[in-house]
């Protein structure tokens, strides 16, 4: 499904350099929901730049559904995430002045899907999140789940290979926050393959599996099923408890 | 980039624009002013010369001008006799001429004197220049007439309404320089009549004019080109029998209202062109405009070029979103100029009497210069929509 090797992703800092990823190494299997946790300038959203193909790493590579994108053009990473990828944002970021509808056809368009077809499934998208009954809203007239919803939708229309969430709760009230989190599973159970980027334990904890990272390096990769390390896991032994003992320094700093 | 794609950018730059109602017609006003003025200003130079070129088109479109200018020394002139050779050698080229001379007489009508013209010609002047010899009533100067050097005239409509209290003044007399001239015909008005007018003249045979007024010499002919086509071999041909007549080139001038008309075509074409660079400045002033917002509208859509690209627009995508947005801006920038342009001419030919004719060429030149305009213009914005990074886009406010 996906896989990073040593990919690194170095900035240039005056005189000196920052390492916001120092040779990660995931691999992330179809049908998985994985979290990745990590403290705010871990290099988690670096990761997950990478891992949306909105940037290219220093060194290392990528492979998408077999297809190695670490050395692609904007134009053919652009084509990649409009196939392959569904973002959905801490912020939404859906267009205001487009109705819900609109939002959720706006993939579709890049994709050069006729105007019949994309409608089609854009009211597809949106009756699957529960929003039928608010195409034509803009996304101001909507309540903060419901917005999210709406990019849930979007990620959803072009049924993507993979769906990126990055702290998908983190704007939202605690109710909704629910709401969103359970609609990420139901996609789960049809199949769809989750990663969730976030920064709340409790968020990361609903995955089937957890990956923490910490200053550009993957420190722990847990099966949170059965609470046991998983095959990939770098720091080969590291247990669940090593992994709540680790996220519980993060909560008191 | 497909078509459907095209549409899309299209639909959404509508929405942008009309979303922005008043920036965008403020953005729009460069391209209206440049649009209407360049309509505004060729369409009165339009205007100028239609109205010069019906005057010169009314004298005939076949006429040539044979003017000889007498020189000091000269060993030989060109006679009456000469232009007749030349006619009758030619007949393919040249049909009708007629000697022209024309002077300001005295005119005397019961005590009142008056001032008046006098063209003297020939019978054939009637053909010659059709338009100028128009009858009301009574007849032309006959083939006798010039024979017999009569003392006969036809007269203007100024001098029968003057004069005659508009009634028909066929075979009355008037006095010109003194001597009694038989009326035996009346022009149609051709201006309004007054005495400045071309309707105050008196028109008699060459052959009476040379008499009376004392003149040897006769300085010029009318010929009349046997066809339109015909006019500049016509041209050619009489210089060059001319020129062997002399033995110079110099001394006369054989000219037609054709090439007099090529002339003022040039002239117009010059000017007209004149006017449209100096107005398409404006335009150029406008695309500046265009420039300006579409700047600001990328800086201010910066996120949402981040969303567009993080969802999978390709650069082109972007492109040519801001593309046909700033070109939509200028294109109905350009149909409303040209709207207030034709207006304008039009307001101006009712209102101020002015006589406009709106060039058409200019108004889809200036319509396609428009779109030029925003596309020139609208490219820099455009591409830098199009380059920002997906990263950077998203983060920003």
């Amino acid at each position: 499904m996906i896989r990073l090797e040593g990919i690194t992703k170095t900035y240039h800092m005056g005189e000196g350099y920052l390492h916001a990823l120092d040779g990660i190494d995931l691999y992330i299997k179809e049908h998985e929901f994985v979290s990745i946790i990590g403290p705010s300038g871990s290099g988690k959203s670096t990761l997950m730049n990478m891992i949306g193909c909105l940037d290219v790493p220093t060194s290392g590579r990528y492979w998408i559904d077999g297809v190695e994108t670490s050395k692609m053009r904007d134009n053919e990473l652009a084509d990649i995430r409009n196939k392959k990828l569904g973002f959905i944002f801490q912020q939404y970021n859906l267009l205001t002045k487009l109705s819900a509808l609109e939002n959720v056809e706006l993939p579709l368009i890049y994709r050069g899907i006729s105007a019949s077809k994309r409608r089609r499934m854009a009211e597809e998208a949106l009756e699957r999140v529960g929003l039928g009954d608010k195409m034509y809203h803009k996304p101001t007239e909507l309540s903060g789940g419901q917005q999210q919803r709406v990019s849930i939708a979007r990620a959803l229309s072009s049924h993507p290979s993979l769906i990126l969430a990055d702290e998908p709760t983190g704007a939202l009230d605690s109710k909704s926050g629910v709401e969103i989190m359970q609609m990420l599973h139901d996609l789960h159970e049809d199949g769809n393959t989750i990663i969730i980027i976030t920064h709340d334990l409790g968020i990361a904890k609903q995955a089937e599996r957890i990956v923490t990272i910490r200053d550009g390096k993957i420190t722990s990769d847990l099966d949170n099923r059965n609470d046991m390390a998983t095959a990939e896991n770098v720091n080969a032994g590291a247990k669940k408890a090593d992994l709540d003992a680790d996220l519980k320094k993060e909560g008191e700093v | 980039m497909g078509f459907g794609k095209i549409i899309q950018s299209f639909k959404m730059s509508m929405k942008s624009i009309l979303g922005n109602k008043g920036r965008s017609a403020l953005t729009m006003l460069g391209i209206v002013i440049g649009v209407a003025s360049v309509i505004i200003l060729t369409g009165i130079g339009g205007g100028a010369t239609k109205s010069i070129s019906d005057s010169m088109s009314e004298m005939g479109t076949k006429l040539i001008t044979v003017n000889m200018m007498r020189q000091r020394g000269s060993t030989r002139t060109i006679e009456l006799e000469d232009i007749q050779e030349f006619e009758e050698e030619n007949p393919d080229l040249v049909s009708g001429m007629s000697p022209y001379i024309s002077s300001s007489v005295t005119a005397k009508f019961g005590t009142e004197n008056f001032s008046t013209t006098i063209d003297a010609c020939d019978s054939s002047y009637s053909e010659v220049r059709q338009s100028a010899a128009k009858l009301e009533s009574g007849r032309f100067i006959a083939d006798t007439d010039v024979k017999n050097r009569s003392y006969i005239c036809i007269v203007g409509s100024y001098i029968k309404n003057e004069f005659y209290g508009g009634l028909d003044p066929i075979g009355e007399t008037i006095k010109l320089n003194g001597r009694k001239f038989t009326i035996v015909g009346v022009y149609e008005e051709s201006e309004d009549s007054t005495e400045s007018s071309g309707d105050n003249k008196v028109t008699i045979p060459y052959t009476t004019a040379m008499r009376f007024l004392k003149q040897s010499y006769i300085s010029t002919y009318y010929l009349n080109a046997s066809t339109e086509e015909m006019v500049e071999p016509a041209v050619d041909a009489l210089t060059a029998f001319i020129t062997k007549k002399l033995g110079t080139d110099e001394g006369f001038r054989v000219s037609s209202v054709a090439e007099m008309l090529e002339t003022l075509d040039e002239m117009t074409a010059t000017m007209t062109t004149m006017l449209a660079g100096i107005a398409a400045i404006s335009l150029v002033v406008g695309g500046i405009g265009i420039m300006n917002i579409m700047t600001v509208t990328v800086s201010e859509r910066t996120r949402e070029i981040g969303i567009r690209k993080a969802i999978g627009a390709r650069t082109t995508d972007i492109l040519m979103q801001f593309l046909i947005e700033s070109v939509v801006l200028s294109a109905m920038g350009g149909i409303v100029g040209i709207i207030f342009g034709i207006a304008a001419c039009a307001g101006a030919g009712n209102v101020l009497g002015m006589e406009t004719v709106v060039q058409t060429n200019m108004v889809f030149m200036s319509f396609a210069f428009s779109i030029f305009i925003g596309v020139f213009f609208g490219i820099a914005p455009a591409r830098r929509a199009a380059k920002l990074h997906p990263i950077e886009a998203l983060r920003s406010e």
